[in-house]
């Protein structure tokens, strides 16, 4: 299974799907207009309750990640719509001043995070390398 | 993914009742006495149908006499008890006939054959489902032949599920199911629960100490302690009104500060650590109001909330 | 808090937990007898019998705590409790110190009750063996309860058979002249038995053998039959009488049937047997006394096992309604519907067991004297007359065993010990009070009287349903629209055996009223409506 579960980080369930979702859109695993296990397929397979599923799609929905169409599933977005691209970049920019707050803590400069940025996004996308 | 899904058909279920409108259980100011000793004292439980309620407890807290009362075993002395709208204890037939019920040690007849078991309990429910049956026996590697007595504890708790799920009940009752299983047998009852909210309106109801499990699948949990409910609200409800936090005082301390909403103090020195039964900013606030510098706020998982509010009467630790 | 050492002293203790309040219930006994004879100087057989009839049900008590009951006794494997089992303890100290005290406790009890209950010269006639063969009763019962055997029901058989032998040897020993200190050795002997095959029986079970029969191949894995799920039941009253048949049905005609199989056998194996027995002083034909054990077998065996008859489980000792049946759809009347009608089906195979047993007997050829049997002789005085009391006794007796058990029922499905436990008192306390009542009371002048005392009776009665269906009816347990119906096959019921009594005996004289009155009181009406209220009360607490 694609989903893995923990539960003694603190972290929310339906955060925790949302996340990792988002982690396998982004990371091309989940392909746009790939269609998502139905929340009931999810709910069973994950064992956890089926309104959790339902929330964690519709915030993948709100963030654009997915789109919920009605009896036909959810499917993965093909087009990343402006208004979710601001919030996206709203999102990302809360986890930059984390993470730069905590390179600080630890002494280490600018630079050498731009490069650790460069050679964790290769090995996303080992495809993509020309980025 | 989408081959995954397609494995897994949903199954056809009945359609929903009529009366979803109802509550599933309304419990009202139920108190209840053995001898000296009250196990219940005043309390209230609502129940919507459609979803999945938690009850978590230590032992003796009064969880199995509140489903006893539920399922008619228990007359209510005080307060009423109204399931599907009705007394269990009158109308035995109607609200029986549409809970299934699962126990700790599920006091299947000994002697029976398994086959034996499913044709008995058959006999009772109009709704029951033979196909459905035959698949969870074939699901769940029941010996036919095999006599009750001689199957392994998994295996009975498995049977008990069985004719527990069989006859599609609105309402599912289990105390303390998976106690002492393994975690095989564990993941089929989790996944007989998740079955059964996944089919609109239907209702569940469970006690367990297994409080990951209940996490991830109930919809609201509600906790008893010495018969007195202490929270009874939705699950992110429940973790939002919790946190930990720690502070670093400037000088520092013998004793942890007095605050409100603590339930456990840790530490020593400049850092104290506290779970509070506050939410995080009202946490936040409090601790600067103190002149304290919170250094670290994380949110509790349901175990690590049992044992902060269990611990309670027990004192704060210094 | 003082410390136990030693298993001794600790198995004594736990015992003595157990069975404190039946050894209370001897010292009450022991302590009420003399008092009772000082104050009531001239009925000392009716203080006797009630002091003798208590001690055996305390006895009874007491033997069920020695044996540790509590498991089921149909079932192959030990009743001895596991928890006991991984005590480190040998199997002879885990069985010898039970069998010490309960065999110490009832023989010292027999003694103590027969020398305060009989008077002196009858308490001098009693021999020592009899102290034995107490002790050897409890002894020989948990050697019984605690061996597995090969067999379902074994258990039963076995202690039947051990408990036949052990009351029977001494007295038929005694009555064909054998000295007494000769029976002693066999008792005796008994004894030391006992311990020998209890301790090998624990150690059988503690080892997990025992359960299996030698023959049966365990090595080789049974071929998986497929067993097909059969046709589902009708109902579920189908379902719940199918569970009493199964499991509640054997016993009655079982415990009724030992006596009359093994006289029938005797009398197929044994032609020769005297024509008439010298009893207690009178001469008696052997012939009635074998009618008479075939027919009072079941009749004093369906008033014993009418407690057994209303558990949920013979062959298990719990009286709280399961919680497998108490959440199950089916209302409290339905359930005991169910118990009604496994009663109704037990005698009804009891007696014709019992009927069958009987006419075989009739035509063995020598069952009345070397060359005449029973059916000859009856065929030889042949009269209508006879054939219509015949059948109606044979129709009425089963009838009367099962409305003594249903009109029993509501005392154990009420689920309380204390009820069940008292019903033996209360039984003896109701037959003294009416044999006072008999004795003294001044006939003569109550007679006149008796159709006014037949009609507050009645009333009484009637009040008291009134009450019960009141109650039946604010439970659910009854729909008032069936009260009419159920009335109506009442009144039917007491019409139409009143009819017969007056058509086929002819009572002249007891006026019609009195008649009626007798007919109203012998219908088991209110504590037949009191089963479904009791269950209720059990069911939910």
């Amino acid at each position: 299974m694609l989903i893995h579960l923990s539960q003694s980080d603190g972290v929310p369930i339906y955060l925790q799907i949302v996340n990792q979702m988002k982690y396998l859109v982004a990371s091309g695993r989940l392909e746009a207009g790939e269609e998502l296990p139905a929340i009931r397929t999810l709910a069973e397979q994950l064992l956890v309750n089926p309104n959790t599923v339902a929330r964690a799609y519709r915030e993948l929905e709100q963030a654009g990640v997915v789109e919920m169409r009605r009896t036909a599933g959810t499917f993965v977005s093909a087009t990343k719509s402006p208004l979710a691209r601001k919030e996206k970049l709203r999102v990302l920019g809360e986890r930059i001043d984390a993470l730069l707050a905590e390179a600080r803590q630890m002494d280490v400069p600018i630079d050498e995070l731009i490069e650790l940025l460069r050679q964790h996004h290769r090995t996303m996308s080992p495809q993509s390398n020309k980025e | 993914m989408s081959a995954l899904h397609r494995m897994i058909e949903p199954q056809a279920s009945p359609p929903p009742r009529a009366d979803v409108a109802h509550s599933a259980v309304e419990i009202r100011n139920v108190t209840r006495r053995f001898g000296q000793k009250i196990a219940l004292h005043n309390v209230s439980l609502t129940l919507p149908a459609g979803t999945v309620l938690g009850l978590v407890g230590e032992n003796g807290a009064g969880k199995t006499t509140l489903i006893r009362h539920v399922m008619g075993l228990l007359k209510a002395e005080q307060g009423t008890v109204r399931v599907f709208g009705m007394d269990p204890v009158l109308e035995p037939v109607k609200v029986l006939s549409r809970i299934g019920y699962l126990s700790e040690e599920p006091d299947l007849p000994a002697w029976m054959r398994v086959h034996e078991l499913i044709r008995y309990i058959a006999a009772f429910y109009p709704t029951w489902d033979a196909q459905y049956a035959s698949r969870l026996q074939h699901d769940f590697a029941l010996d036919l032949s095999a006599r009750i007595k001689h199957l392994s504890k998994g295996q009975r708790a498995r049977a008990g599920l069985l004719c527990a799920l069989a006859y599609r009940p609105d309402l599912l009752v289990l105390d303390e199911p998976s106690s002492g299983l393994d975690p095989i047998v564990r993941r089929d009852i989790l996944s007989a629960i998740i079955r059964t909210i996944a089919d609109e309106g239907r209702t569940v109801l469970f006690s367990s100490h297994l409080l990951s499990e209940v996490e991830r699948v109930s919809d609201r949990i509600a906790m008893i302690k010495n018969g007195r409910i202490v929270f009874c609200d939705t699950t992110q409800a429940v973790r939002d009104a919790h946190t930990r936090i720690t502070m670093r005082f400037d000088e520092p301390r013998e004793q942890p500060p007095v605050m409100d909403g603590v339930l456990i103090w840790e530490g020593r020195g400049r850092e104290w650590t506290a779970v509070m039964s506050i939410p995080a900013n009202e946490a936040r606030l409090a601790a600067s109001s103190l002149g304290a510098h919170v250094v670290q706020q994380s949110a509790l998982n349901l175990d690590e909330i049992f044992l902060a509010r269990a611990n309670r009467a027990g004192g704060e630790a210094p | 808090m003082k410390t136990i050492n030693g298993p001794a002293l600790a198995i004594a203790y736990y015992l003595w937990l157990r069975t404190r309040w039946m050894l209370a219930g001897f010292a009450a006994v022991a302590l009420f007898a003399p008092l009772a004879h000082k104050a009531f100087p001239l009925y000392p057989e009716l203080i006797t019998m009630a002091g003798l009839g208590a001690s055996v049900i305390l006895l009874v008590l007491l033997i069920s705590q020695f044996n540790y009951a509590g498991a089921d006794v149909s079932a192959r494997e030990s009743a001895f409790p596991k928890s006991m089992m991984t005590l480190p303890l040998r199997s002879v100290t885990l069985v010898g110190w039970p069998m010490l005290y309960g065999s110490m406790a009832c023989a010292l009890l027999f003694l103590l009750m027969m020398y305060i209950l009989l008077p002196r010269h009858l308490f001098a006639q009693i021999p020592y063996w009899a102290m034995l063969a107490s002790a050897g009763f409890c002894a020989w019962l948990q050697v019984v309860s605690w061996a597995p055997f090969w067999w379902q029901m074994t258990r039963v058989i076995a202690a039947i058979i051990c408990l036949t032998i052990i009351i029977f040897l001494g007295i038929i020993a005694h009555a064909t002249g054998i000295p007494d200190w000769l029976i002693l050795l066999p008792y005796v002997g008994m004894l030391a038995m006992a311990f020998i095959v209890g301790s090998k029986g624990v150690a059988r079970a503690r080892r997990g053998d025992g359960v299996k029969s030698p023959w049966s191949n365990g090595a080789i894995p049974k071929p998986v039959r497929p067993v097909a799920l059969r046709l589902t039941f009708r109902s579920a009253s189908a379902a719940l009488l199918w569970v009493e048949i199964r499991r509640n049905l054997i016993f009655t005609p079982f415990i009724s049937l030992m006596a009359p199989v093994l006289i029938f056998v005797l009398c197929v194996f044994h032609p020769g047997k005297p024509s008439s027995i010298y009893l207690y002083g009178k001469m008696i034909s052997s012939t009635m006394v074998i009618v008479a054990i075939f027919i009072g077998s079941p009749l004093w065996c369906s008033l014993i096992v009418n407690g057994t008859l209303a558990k949920f489980d013979t062959w298990l000792p719990h009286i709280t309604v399961p919680n497998f049946l108490a959440v199950r759809p089916v209302t409290d009347s339905r359930i005991v519907a169910a118990k009604i009608k496994n009663v109704a089906i037990a005698m009804a195979v009891t007696w014709l067991a019992t009927y069958l047993l009987l006419i075989l007997w009739a035509l063995l050829p020598n069952s009345y004297e070397r060359h005449h049997s029973v059916a000859g002789l009856v065929a030889a005085h042949f009269k209508m007359r006879y054939l219509w009391w015949g059948l109606t006794a044979a129709i009425a007796l089963p009838l009367i065993c099962w409305k003594v058990a249903i009109q029993s029922l509501w005392i154990y499905l009420y689920g309380r010990r204390w009820l069940i436990n008292s019903v033996g008192f209360a039984t003896i306390a109701i037959w003294i009070g009416l044999g006072a009542l008999a004795k003294w009371a001044p006939w003569r002048e109550i007679v006149p009287f008796l159709p006014w005392l037949a009609l507050m009776f009645v009333l009484a009665k009637g009040v008291l349903a009134i009450v019960i269906i009141r109650a039946l009816v604010d439970r659910r347990l009854l729909s008032p629209k069936s009260i009419f119906g159920w009335s109506a096959v009442w009144l039917l019921i007491v019409l139409g055996l009143w009819i017969s009594v007056k058509v086929a005996l002819h009572p002249q004289w007891l006026g019609q009223w009195l008649l009626a009155a007798a007919v109203i009181w012998f219908v088991p009406t209110n504590r037949l409506l009191l089963a479904p209220l009791a269950l209720h009360a059990n069911r939910h607490r």
